[in-house]
């Protein structure tokens, strides 16, 4: 290592940085609540930052050039190897962005995704399968075994869409007993969407080539990050934050349970909704991508003997009113697009059947009695969807039957 | 896949050494690897233009052993124009249409730019000038030249190496390299990704919110503050791409130019262009400027020997902008820097002087100025961003400055700052010293957190150009 008046300023630098990182701490975070997520987040990747910056001032004060390169290779290896196995290591033992099958920890990003198949191993015979996103959280099998007399399993997924209901066929055929009938919540926030994002590891093999690549790097990119080093250390820190982050808890059906929420929560939901939606840009056509996915999905279904029922969730008729009071607005007029389509697929699709209870008004009725929100249903609304599509899930159960009797020999 | 990313770092390169250095035995095998990895690596980017850039290597090659320079340089610009200028020239023809009162307007392409169109088409252009000038032979080996065009360390955003060095290298790569080679080639990558990650994309976080919009930022302060932070970042982003090509190339045996070497230490904007982006001022400088300035010197004669240096200047600084992007704020930008060139060549005529301290300031202030011009996405922008750093709003509310002053990338600052200007920030340089082994750890743990802060899907900012 050698000194001159260069270096010596950036050791000064450093020094200031320093002073000037414990002040900042002192004024802004010092009186902060640390149990706070958004707070231990910021504040330990700016710990996480000075310490990497030292790093760098330090390694440019020993130099870039050294003749004796032998010497140096084993460390340097050892120091990114060190790093690099302590934060992966941390994060698939903490596994705060649920893309492990380990849930030791409750995890920062819960997933039904991870949940949800894992429990699905547990059944033998199931015949019905709800897929979905979180509005279809509350379809509860009990009460499908209780009025339609089937086994059947919810393995909706907040935020789901065409892609995920894909692997999840794949991996409902992989399987040594299928369902017969699949109860897909479908609509146009359903379609658009391209980035899978983080997914659990263990969906990668039900996942077209393609895809599983996408979601391999993501994680790769998860797994070696700051994020997910920073997740883990509040998760380690901070162990009895049971429940903080779960807004729901699945039970063994997969039947999502949600806490009450208060009449305000309920208020300021359901506004804020009703103001996202009608800023929303009008679709001028189906999402070609997804539709080529969704088809696809469709016909894996029928190739298989899968009878497929689609409907579209209730909503709350607040929600509803507004979308239909100002229809020439974009997002009523994306509603309109995708229920021609879906019509147009149950015609196409001999397995598939269709019901569009957006505006059914026995749900949408119930206000804050049937709703969490504007589109998540309670338990008792969710019963009613199911007396609804009664009649559907009966014909799809008839053609499952007749179906399997025809390949019979 | 960016040279800082998780899939090349941890999977590309891993595997790419493994191949290059334990199952191919020979230099020709050694080459044909690199040319396959090229390849893997650039269809990564986008496979669609990997036909693209396979088609303009194959035009350059034959173009030039067959004599057909002229032929081969203006395809390869034709490329250049319909990816990067085409729909540039139709806005401005569609606007002087509507200007003029016509209904008639053209429909714009839309094309997205192909990764590193602006770097290999200058590569094969000097390539063609050179054998055109007599400098060297054209090559022999389409295999090598091949290799030269689609180099994966350079090709996303240069640095623009010359034929005849590389050439020789690549014609003559090592069956292993030496461990003080191999060091050096990985104090380069973990220099190269610290930049990038810690310091460029720290500061390309706040430059990319809403605090750098029209709405965002008032005052002279919180104006200054973004532009230095838009210095340091643009200095440290493509440094530090260059510091990982470098060592990219040193771990496969070839040694690339390096493109940096303390531009903020600069004295004048003439010193300024030796020590910023020195390939492709170079190749400017040696394909566009000297031409220039010979052709009007032997128009104009050697007695307007200042009129030519000061359009020859205005001339090349001003292509250099449009190399940077499709848009009169970079045309704006390069005919800015040949305006600093103007006026510092009269400054030196004229025989005055000046304390240097003084110089160097006004020099940065400049400078600082310049990185304004480059950094506004539109007019608008531009307009609201020169007037806060003249002063027109104030130096700037409180609560704006103290939202500054406790951002992350105000300790950021506090770093970069002192390191640019410490002229310690590039690898390349600094003096060869012992280094005890614990320097190899500090190394070591410095790229696992260059890696661990990359954000994702954040490109290198020169690839976009």
């Amino acid at each position: 290592m050698y000194f001159n008046w260069k270096k010596i300023i950036l050791f000064l630098s450093a020094l200031i940085a320093v002073v000037y990182f414990f002040f900042v701490w002192k004024n802004n975070f010092q009186n902060e609540n640390f149990a706070s997520f958004p707070v231990f987040s910021d504040g330990f990747r700016r710990a996480g930052l000075l310490f990497a910056l030292l790093c760098l001032h330090g390694a440019i004060l020993v130099g870039t050039k050294t003749e004796t390169g032998a010497l140096q290779i084993l460390p340097w290896s050892l120091g990114v190897l060190g790093i690099l196995v302590m934060a992966a290591g941390l994060s698939y033992f903490v596994n705060p962005h649920s893309i492990f099958p380990n849930l030791k920890y409750p995890p920062i990003t819960p997933s039904a995704r991870l949940v949800k198949f894992e429990l699905y191993n547990l059944h033998e015979q199931v015949d019905l399968v709800v897929l979905g996103s979180s509005r279809a959280f509350t379809i509860s099998p009990g009460y499908l075994k209780k009025t339609i007399g089937i086994e059947s399993y919810n393995m909706s997924v907040e935020g789901g869409r065409v892609q995920d209901y894909l692997i999840q066929l794949r991996f409902l055929l992989s399987k040594p007993v299928k369902p017969k009938v699949l109860l897909v919540e479908i609509g146009h926030l359903s379609f658009g969407s391209k980035d899978l994002g983080l997914q659990p590891v263990g969906l990668i093999p039900y996942m077209p080539l393609d895809w599983g690549i996408d979601v391999s790097l993501e994680s790769l990119r998860d797994v070696f990050g700051f994020q997910a080093f920073s997740d883990s250390m509040y998760l380690l820190s901070l162990p009895n934050i049971e429940g903080r982050f779960r807004t729901w808890t699945f039970e063994g059906n997969g039947l999502a349970v949600r806490k009450s929420v208060s009449h305000e929560s309920y208020v300021n939901k359901l506004e804020d909704r009703i103001k996202t939606d009608l800023q929303l840009a009008a679709c001028g056509q189906v999402d070609r991508g997804s539709a080529v996915i969704f088809e696809d999905f469709l016909r894996q279904a029928g190739d298989n003997d899968l009878q497929v029922v689609l409907y579209f969730s209730p909503v709350n008729i607040e929600l509803y009113r507004a979308l239909r009071e100002n229809d020439l607005l974009g997002h009523g007029k994306c509603i309109d697009l995708y229920d021609s389509y879906f019509e147009r697929l149950a015609v196409r699709f001999s397995n598939v059947l269709y019901r569009n209870l957006l505006g059914y008004e026995d749900v949408g009725n119930l206000g804050e009695d049937g709703f969490y929100d504007a589109i998540h249903l309670k338990p008792n609304a969710s019963e009613k969807t199911i007396d609804a599509l009664s009649p559907e899930i009966e014909a799809a159960l008839r053609r499952a039957e007749s179906a399997s009797q025809e390949a019979r020999p | 896949m960016p040279l800082a990313s998780h899939a090349f770092l941890l999977l590309f390169l891993p595997a790419a050494l493994f191949i290059y250095y334990k199952l191919v035995k020979n230099g020709r095998g050694k080459l044909l690897a690199l040319l396959l990895f090229s390849g893997l690596f650039y269809a990564a980017a986008g496979w669609q233009y990997l036909p693209l850039l396979l088609g303009l290597s194959l035009v350059t090659y034959f173009a030039a052993r067959r004599g057909w320079t002229g032929w081969g340089i203006v395809l390869n610009f034709a490329g250049l124009v319909l990816f990067k200028y085409w729909d540039f020239g139709l806005e401005n023809i569609n606007w002087l249409s509507a200007s003029l009162g016509l209904t008639w307007s053209a429909k714009l392409l839309s094309l997205a730019l192909p990764l590193g169109i602006s770097f290999y088409i200058f590569k094969h252009v000097g390539y063609l000038l050179d054998v055109r000038n007599g400098r060297f032979e054209a090559g022999q080996d389409l295999l090598l030249f091949l290799t030269y065009s689609s180099f994966f360390p350079q090709v996303s955003a240069g640095p623009i190496s010359g034929y005849k060095e590389t050439a020789a290298q690549l014609s003559a790569l090592p069956d292993r390299l030496d461990n003080s080679r191999i060091y050096a080639g990985l104090v380069f990558i973990s220099m190269g990704l610290a930049k990038k990650a810690l310091v460029a994309d720290s500061l390309g976080t706040l430059l990319a919110s809403e605090v750098n919009s029209i709405q965002g930022f008032s005052g002279l302060l919180p104006a200054w503050y973004l532009v230095i932070a838009y210095a340091m970042q643009l200095y440290f982003d493509f440094s530090g791409y260059t510091d990982m090509a470098l060592g990219v190339g040193m771990l496969f045996g070839v040694s690339l130019p390096p493109n940096f070497n303390a531009p903020y230490l600069a004295q004048d904007p003439a010193d300024f262009w030796n020590r910023w982006h020195i390939s492709l001022s170079t190749w400017f400088r040696n394909y566009l400027f000297f031409p220039i300035s010979r052709g009007l010197l032997r128009r104009w004669g050697q007695d307007r020997r200042e009129q030519a240096q000061f359009v020859s200047n205005f001339a090349t600084m001003s292509l250099v902008g449009l190399w940077h992007g499709a848009g009169w704020g970079f045309i704006l930008w390069g005919f800015y820097h040949g305006l600093l060139l103007n006026l510092h060549a009269w400054w030196k005529r004229s025989g005055r002087s000046m304390p240097p301290a003084v110089a160097r300031i006004l020099f940065l202030f400049g400078l600082m100025l310049g990185w304004g011009l480059f950094m506004s996405p539109n007019m608008e922008y531009l307009s609201h961003l020169f007037a806060q750093l003249i002063g027109l709003n104030g130096l700037g509310s409180l609560e704006a400055l103290n939202a500054l002053f406790v951002d992350p990338a105000t300790l950021v600052l506090v770093f970069a700052l002192p390191l640019a200007f410490s002229g310690q920030a590039e690898a390349a340089v600094g003096q060869t010293v012992q280094q005890r082994a614990w320097a190899g750890l500090l190394w070591g743990i410095l790229a696992a957190l260059g890696l661990l802060f990359l954000r994702k899907d954040i490109q290198f900012l020169y690839v976009q150009f």
